[in-house]
């Protein structure tokens, strides 16, 4: 368990900067174009009068509608840091590889488990989204601040956090209103991830043709888990909670499938 | 220990954030609303769905009946699979089908126009196009039987002789008469109106005894008139007859259509006759609703204000003419948003100021069976408030498991 988590730590450390980095950059797209267009929006009633109204400017403000307002800011740096963590996500392998004294060398060595290798992997990149997340509810908390203390009480109204989120489709999706849906969500994304990892240790087991391996192995994955409910769902012969069992079922299936592989190719077939 | 702050920070802020979060953050604190009986018994109404959207900030689609309200934006994936069923609800008995004949009905229910039921049997037929190596398609009818009694299942395939250049064919009707099983087999080609056929089988061995065609309205030879027929069935349950919308549709410079009259036909599947209705020159209205059960064809004429419903005799022919007129006023409503005539009623939704209520009337007499009326679940206080921003469309009647 402590071998886990020093791996952890080193995985989480070697990528301190670059999650900074996501911050600061979601940070500043965020606020920045929140606050401007909040004060553009006041010197606009400033100017026209308090009770001025026009086509996309309500009398009275809410959280929600600058969220609303804001929503392309929102979601470049979401959308940037997503593809930073998928790149991540094969970099996290090839790094070792590739990195500066192939560290790989060492890490294999370690008198430790390999498959504790991957997990500490997996581990460190659903960490690195969940802060990001994290981070996400801690800066619309602190854009709920700035609004407060930016527009005068007699022009805003007060509304739920939820109503907020539910303004832009990147915060929906990234946090759903239901506990189960999250769950849903997430545990299908580290799937995904487990999938990804298992086709890049395919690729560096077997080199050349590991490359179709990986290629092959990812694709039937993907079809595996989307077939029950696109195809299934469509000819009718099967009911929903029969389809929901297997989509769930399937799901698991191929987490299964690809921890076991991932594990024993980073026991027996690992080439440095 | 300190080597590790870093990840001991991030993971327990991180994972603080999403409990704090998902323990307190994500309630959306949306309104819970119930439909509630003042008068009648609360069976009746056990059945509405009302639709709608709760209107503050940005809208957010409901529904709402007397369980409560269900917003879908607290819909999750399991919800939204199981929401390709909830058409099989509002299907004439087929949810209840589905919960008591449920291998029988598997991969069947797709297609509610090829069930009969009655006491006895449970009758599904399908049609199947095959073109094999002959150029010519040919048509097949696949029959599974279900005895109610017995349990017993039992299937045929009959041979059809259709006309092979059909582009679409379908199964619209099936009936029993004594011992013989009809399906009405609606048939057509692209740009040419459908034509139906009535296929009667031997229901015990699945031999063809003969076919007919029921239908022979054409387009006008000038292609200025388009012909569009429609069929209005008991659904499920038997019924000895079949009514005919026959929608005449001009074709406008644009190349759209403007319909322009409407006659009714009904078909007798005992006697094989197809014979007019009695037009008596109502308002023409292509959207007017329809229900027809055993021997009667009700349809109702409206507007905000009013509902007058008229029936044909199908056994005489005779027309009643508003034979039942439900006004606005009288349900003490400033008007009627939404009703549906189904069932031998008339589930009407309408609205006074910001109060919505649900009034059932019988279809026969006129009498009043149900009034309901949308509540708000929560603090007193806040009721007028929260009943302001309830936007009511719709409604629909939803099969119940009892």
């Amino acid at each position: 368990m402590n071998r886990y988590l020093k791996l952890v730590h080193m995985e989480i450390h070697r990528f301190r900067y670059i999650l900074a980095s996501l911050m600061v950059v979601t940070m500043v797209c965020q606020f920045s174009s929140f606050i401007l267009t909040i004060k553009r929006t006041l010197s606009i009633k400033a100017e026209k009068g308090l009770g001025y109204v026009e086509i996309g400017l309500p009398k009275i403000l809410t959280f929600p509608w600058v969220i609303l307002k804001t929503r392309e800011w929102f979601i470049l740096p979401i959308l940037f840091s997503i593809t930073v963590l998928v790149l991540y996500t094969l970099l996290i392998w090839y790094r070792d590889w590739f990195g500066r004294s192939t560290f790989i060398y060492r890490l294999l060595m370690l008198p430790t488990k390999r498959w504790m290798l991957y997990v500490s992997k997996l581990t460190a990149i659903i960490m690195f989204v969940f802060s990001m997340i994290a981070f996400q509810l801690v800066l619309l908390v602190g854009e709920n601040m700035i609004f407060k203390a930016m527009v005068p009480a007699e022009l805003r109204t007060d509304s739920t956090f939820v109503e907020a989120i539910s303004m832009n489709d990147a915060l929906k999706m990234l946090l759903p209103k239901q506990f189960e849906q999250f769950i849903y969500s997430y545990g299908l994304g580290i799937v995904a991830v487990m999938v990804i990892f298992t086709a890049v240790l395919l690729e560096r087991s077997y080199r050349r043709i590991g490359v179709l391996y990986a290629i092959a192995y990812f694709a039937g994955c993907a079809v595996l888990a989307v077939y029950p409910v696109s195809s299934l769902r469509m000819d009718k012969y099967w009911y929903p909670n029969e389809i929901y069992g297997m989509q769930l079922g399937v799901c698991l299936l191929v987490a299964v499938i690809s921890g076991c592989l991932g594990f024993w190719l980073l026991r027996k077939k690992i080439t440095v | 220990m300190k080597r590790y702050l870093l990840s001991i920070i991030l993971g327990l802020c991180t994972f603080g954030i999403l409990c704090t979060y998902y323990t307190y953050g994500a309630a959306d604190h949306l309104p819970a609303y119930k439909l509630v009986t003042i008068q009648g018994d609360p069976k009746e109404g056990a059945g509405i769905e009302l639709y709608g959207n709760y209107s503050r900030i940005g809208r957010e689609p409901l529904s709402i009946n007397i369980e409560g309200s269900k917003y879908r934006s607290r819909e999750t994936f399991r919800d939204q699979i199981s929401s390709v069923s909830t058409w099989r609800n509002f299907s004439e008995g087929m949810g209840q089908l589905i919960r008591d004949y449920r291998q029988f009905m598997r991969g069947k229910s797709s297609d509610p126009n090829g069930f009969y039921k009655d006491n006895e049997w449970l009758l599904y037929a399908k049609g199947n196009t095959s073109s094999g190596q002959s150029p010519q398609k040919q048509f097949q009818l696949h029959v599974d039987l279900l005895n109610r009694k017995t349990n017993e299942v039992k299937q045929y395939i009959t041979e059809i002789p259709t006309d092979s250049t059909f582009d679409y064919i379908y199964v619209d009707d099936v009936q029993r008469i004594n011992d013989q099983l009809h399906v009405l087999i609606m048939q057509g080609k692209r740009d040419e109106s459908s034509l139906y056929f009535d296929y009667v089988l031997d229901l015990k061995s699945g031999v063809l005894i003969e076919g007919k065609q029921v239908t022979h309205w054409k387009n006008s030879t000038d292609k200025k008139i388009k012909i569009e027929v429609r069929s209005l069935s008991n659904d499920i349950a038997p019924n000895e007859y079949m009514v005919f919308l026959v929608l005449e549709n001009k074709v406008t410079s644009r190349g759209d259509y403007s319909n322009f009259a409407m006659l009714r036909y009904a078909y007798s599947y005992k006697t094989g006759k197809l014979f007019a209705l009695p037009d008596s020159k109502p308002k023409f209205n292509p959207n007017t609703p329809y229900y027809l059960e055993n021997n009667s064809l009700v349809y109702a004429n409206y507007d905000k204000n009013e509902i007058q419903l008229s029936r044909n005799n199908l056994d005489t022919g005779l027309e009643e003419r508003d034979y039942v007129k439900i006004e606005a006023s009288e349900l003490g409503a400033d008007e009627i948003q939404s009703f549906v005539l189904t069932h031998n009623r008339v589930y009407i939704l309408s609205q006074k100021g910001s109060t919505h209520h649900v009034v059932i009337v019988d279809a026969s007499n006129g009498k009043t069976r149900y009034v309901g009326q949308v509540t708000y679940e929560g603090p007193e206080s806040e009721r007028d408030k929260e009943m302001d921003f309830l936007r009511l469309y719709s409604l629909n009647i939803r099969e119940t498991a009892s």
